[in-house]
């Protein structure tokens, strides 16, 4: 690493930091960066800055979200008493795309995995109870991933959310197995929100 | 099935190699070490998506190269199937079938069954437990896409559960986890345990006959709480699910004090006896390799039952490991029409008449 200069090293640094991102990908990104333009490396960087200046996470169901409330929570014709629980941001954008949720959501950011250090204190699982908690949702949908650890997250949140009186259900798995919800096409997501069923 | 052909670009130490095999027996010729182990690795991994010899993809490709090429291609009872893999430096897999890339392995393989023999298959009764799991395992993800799913998710329960129990987590944590060892801990257990049944149909009448007489015994070794039952008696999912249940109550104390998963079928084991003596401490080393041999012949007609297609047999350097008896039931396979390929490094362990039908290929150090 020490054969760069440093200004490029410390550019390598930061790409690495991000996820899938290699010292080989992190070394293609660089190059492409250097040998275009300077006004495209400044439209990048731009936008990097802006996003994090302008968008937060929604107060209430933790998606992203322009101002306090995302769209979709600041929209009233949404059906507050149903609730479906996803573990990131791109998984909200795939249960709309089936046009078959007209309730709110809540996300997660993430799901269980001791191996990564993720338990639900890394979670908005806290946020989630207190917001059952509350009153007014009949039903949680848990639609988190159908993978080991969407599984298990499910598994953990019906244990939380049942004893308050709420209606819990997990999606139908006729997803492939160890797939993204995000993955999931727009009928079999469909099909899997229409056949959920009741947690024990 | 057949294979037809193998191209081989920049895969380990081949730069360049396209074989056309013979129908009923290819032979790779050559001094150890030249690689001849590598075209039947590369046969074993686009017919089954895996390489017996667990490599890291990287390692496939040449030194210097950006990627490796397999492509094997197949007749059978669905005509010209053509599986090609693509690996990268980095590791990185492309499947395609006839052409078309496939988004898994899964949908790219499983046309051309495989069974694969090699030395290591020899220490099988006496080796660690995992052998002789991984042996059975990898037979039942050959038969069912759903068996290799679950016990790669199984595994991940294990690992998970069991990095949560390093950090001495909370039983309100552990919870979940615990009813995913249950749940796909008990299927695992129960499709392991039919398809052990399934293969010992098989074995011990083999063994019999290899053996002139011995009786051969195969009991599972759970660490699932179902405890003695005879391996041809089918336990049913709900009694695994519920003694898996009493099991993990049991060993809770341990569990936590240990700070790793007791419980559960990746503790199972598989013990043999010979004419009811303990086969681990007891058996001779022919006794051994014949055991290991007749598992694998075993193989081939589970293969065979439930896939409903003639398997391709790998043999890797184990003829030099077998008497003149267990070459010939090996090579018996040859004339009831199985595709087998080996390596070795003489062909004077074949029958000259069988030779006379092959296609023996060579292959020099660096070729
Ligand atoms: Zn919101």
């Amino acid at each position: 690493m020490a054969f760069y200069a440093p200004p490029i090293a410390r550019l390598l640094e930061e790409l690495e930091r991000l996820p899938g991102i290699g010292p080989k990908s992190a070394q293609r990104l660089a190059y492409h960066i250097l040998r275009g333009d300077a006004e495209s490396a400044a439209r990048l960087a731009e936008a990097i800055v802006e996003v994090k200046r302008s968008i937060r996470f929604c107060e209430r169901c933790f998606n992203f979200a322009e101002g306090e409330l995302c769209d979709i929570c600041a929209d009233p014709t949404r059906d507050p008493a149903m609730l479906c629980v996803v573990e990131e941001p791109r998984d909200v954008v795939a249960v709309e795309r089936t046009g078959e949720f007209r309730g709110t959501y809540h996300v997660l950011q993430g799901a269980i995995s001791p191996i990564d250090g993720i338990g639900p204190d890394q979670l908005r699982v806290r946020e989630l109870v207190d917001r059952v908690g509350r009153g007014g949702i009949v039903e949680a949908i848990i639609a988190t991933d159908p993978d080991i650890e969407g599984e298990t997250t499910a598994l953990y949140l019906a244990r939380l959310l049942k004893p308050l009186g709420v209606r819990v259900t997990r999606i139908a798995s006729g997803l492939p197995v160890g797939g993204d919800l995000e993955y999931a096409d727009e009928v079999t997501l469909g099909k899997a929100l229409e056949a959920r069923r009741e947690m024990e | 099935m057949h294979i037809t052909r193998i191209n081989l670009t920049n895969y380990r130490n081949i730069r360049s190699w396209v074989v056309e095999p013979h129908r009923s027996l290819t032979v790779f010729l050559g001094p150890n070490a030249a690689g001849k182990t590598n075209t039947i690795e590369a046969i074993q991994v686009a017919c089954t998506g895996t390489s017996f010899r667990k490599p890291a993809w990287s390692e496939l490709v040449q030194w210097g190269e950006p990627a490796s090429q397999i492509t094997v291609e197949a007749d059978g009872e669905t005509p010209g199937v053509s599986t090609t893999l693509v690996v990268g430096v980095d590791g990185q897999r492309v499947w395609k079938l006839n052409g078309v890339k496939k988004r898994s392995a899964a949908a790219a393989t499983r046309f051309v069954p495989v069974v694969v023999f090699t030395p290591d298959d020899l220490a099988m009764v006496k080796g660690p437990a995992e052998q002789r799991r991984s042996n059975l395992d990898a037979l039942g993800e050959q038969l069912s896409p759903v068996y290799g799913a679950l016990r790669r998710d199984y595994m991940r329960v294990v690992r998970q559960r069991n990095a949560l129990l390093r950090e001495e987590a909370t039983p309100t944590e552990l919870e979940p986890w615990d009813v995913q060892v249950i749940t796909l801990g008990a299927r695992l257990h129960t499709h392991r345990r039919r398809l052990l049944s399934r293969v010992a149909g098989y074995l011990t009448p083999t063994y019999h006959e290899l053996s002139k007489g011995e009786s051969l015994g195969i009991r599972m070794v759970d660490r699932c709480g179902v405890g003695e039952t005879p391996i041809d008696k089918e336990v049913s999912n709900d009694v695994v699910v519920e003694r898996l249940r009493r099991e993990l109550a049991r060993r809770m104390s341990d569990e936590h004090l240990r700070k790793v998963t007791l419980v559960g079928p990746h503790r199972d084991d598989i013990e043999f006896t010979i004419n009811g003596a303990e086969a681990r401490p007891f058996a001779s080393q022919g006794q051994q390799r014949t055991i290991a041999l007749a598992w694998k012949l075993a193989e081939v007609r589970v293969v065979n039952t439930v896939l409903m297609k003639t398997p391709v047999l790998l043999l890797d350097d184990v003829m030099s490991e077998l008497d003149q008896d267990r070459r010939a039931a090996l090579t018996g396979l040859i004339q009831q029409d199985i595709q087998t390929f080996v390596t070795t490094t003489n062909t004077g362990y074949f029958d000259p008449e069988l030779l006379d039908q092959a296609t023996v290929l060579k292959v020099g150090l660096g070729s």
